[in-house]
């Protein structure tokens, strides 16, 4: 019980605070801000309240469902818990459904980048990981995906995208972004965090740049001459 | 201490190693033929911060094995992890069928007096099914043996798995008897140096 409540609790934390990302994207606030806003509480604090595209991972998908159905099976009806889950699972479509309003729903002939395949950096873990449901969405419209991450390449090849016939890998997350229309960035990886932005824009066919990781400050993108979406913004 | 971890995945691995580290003999089991072999080849089947050479190292030290036969394993340990996966049914519950067959497995294996830890993660009861199923193996067998089921759930991160292995926030265990308590103490003990991190509970009993 504690194991699922611990797992239950972060997962909670993370669904929230993309629930936070939703509502400011539409009310024009900016969840960064509202992020270190409410950190500084030592009520708080800053762990897991970070907005992202969606938690994945061996763990938390299956523990709070887990839990879930524990409850059921104990005449209990759970309501956050599977708020939890629901709002994780429309999580996993934002970034998506964000290059699908900019690009339209026929993605023939496009190209996009993915910067990061794993379910958080440091891992080559790809279970329930959000790129998975965002390489899918975009192939069905017709999008090529190039896809670079720096461990969990074998995976995807493996296991988690073997059917998909329209994902290539790259060696490098520049090679990746060789004629592109747009670079998604899904894992915040230490080695996306300072990219070369000038070569960026030399490789990309447009300056776009979808980040679900929230990892750059959006003024700075404009300035640098990047089309820079966000989540909760 | 001797200790088999039944289930060398993620946990498993990681679990083990570390125990090696610390100074036990530690024998990781799975039923993958393939991970076995090639985690005697020295290959990894996954990526962690750390972990290759701590396998490594541990493995030329003989202090870290690696087998498919985990009755040897588990006859010859004073406690047995079991940390197979707990992936989701068709329901959304957890599916124990692996942690079951791995139950019995012990109760077909064991010779003398054995602490069965779970590190799977587990729902409220899980104990009590795993302590049933040892039971009427060894039943099967006709023999009466003394052993003790402890919940120890794992809250390592992926990606920093060794760090939070090597030095926990807390050590979790449900145990509902005080030989098996000072057993998993004893264990942890070297991972707390700073500060004592443990925290007992006790584990449901079907009422
Ligand atoms: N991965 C994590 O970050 C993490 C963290 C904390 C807790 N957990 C929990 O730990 C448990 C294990 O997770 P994991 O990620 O290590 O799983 P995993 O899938 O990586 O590994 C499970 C291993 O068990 C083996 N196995 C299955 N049946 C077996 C049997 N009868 N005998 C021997 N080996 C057998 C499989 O071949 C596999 O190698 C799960 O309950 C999980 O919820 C995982």
């Amino acid at each position: 019980m504690t194991k699922y409540t611990a797992n239950a609790m972060l997962a909670t934390k993370i669904s929230f605070m993309n629930e936070i990302a939703n509502i400011c994207e539409r009310v024009g606030a900016d969840v960064n801000q509202v992020r270190n806003g409410i950190g500084s509480d030592s009520r708080i604090g800053y762990s897991f309240i970070y907005p992202g595209c969606g938690y994945g991972g061996s763990c938390f998908p299956k523990d709070v469902q887990a839990l879930a159905k524990t409850a059921k099976d104990f005449g209990y009806t759970p309501k956050i818990l599977d708020a939890v889950e629901a709002v994780n699972y429309a999580q996993k479509n934002v970034m998506g459904t964000k290059v699908i309003d900019y690009f339209g729903e026929d993605l023939k002939g496009k190209t996009f980048a993915i910067w990061g395949l794993a379910f958080k950096p440091e891992t080559d873990d790809m279970r329930e990981a959000s790129s998975i449901t965002i390489i899918n969405t975009l192939t069905k419209l017709g999008a090529k995906i190039v896809a670079y991450d720096p461990k969990a390449i074998k995976e995807a090849q493996k296991h988690y995208l073997k059917d998909n016939a329209s994902v290539s890998y790259a060696h490098s997350k520049y090679e990746a972004l060789k004629n592109a229309d747009a670079v998604i960035l899904v894992t915040e990886w230490q080695e996306f965090r300072s990219p070369d932005f000038d070569e960026m824009k030399k490789l990309l066919k447009n300056p776009i740049f979808f980040d679900g990781r929230n990892q750059f400050n959006k003024e700075r993108m404009k300035e640098i001459g990047f089309e820079y979406f966000q989540i909760g913004v | 201490m001797k200790i088999s971890v039944i289930g060398t995945g993620y946990v498993g691995l990681v679990s083990g190693a570390c125990f090696a580290q610390m100074g036990n003999t530690v024998t990781c089991v799975d039923i993958d033929e393939q991970k076995i072999a090639s985690l005697k080849e020295g290959h990894l089947p996954i990526y962690e911060p750390g972990l290759e050479e701590m396998v490594l190292h541990n493995y030329k030290a003989k202090t870290l094995h690696f087998t498919t036969h985990a009755k040897e394993a588990i006859a010859s340990s004073k406690i047995c992890f079991i940390a197979v996966g707990t992936p989701m049914g068709e329901d959304g519950s957890a599916d124990l069928q692996y942690v079951l067959s791995v139950a019995k497995t012990i109760g077909e294996s064991m010779q003398e007096y054995l602490v069965i830890v779970d590190k799977s993660t587990v729902p409220v009861g899980t104990a009590d099914k795993v302590r049933q199923t040892i039971q009427e193996a060894l039943d099967a067998r006709a023999v009466t043996i003394e052993f003790d089921i402890v919940s120890n759930p794992e809250f390592l991160k992926e990606g920093a798995a060794i760090a939070d292995f090597m030095r926990p926030d807390r050590v979790v265990i449900g145990a509902d008897n005080q030989k098996a308590l000072d057993i998993m103490h004893d264990l942890y003990a070297p991972f707390m140096k700073t500060r004592d991190r443990f925290i007992s509970m006790d584990i449901k009993v079907q009422r």
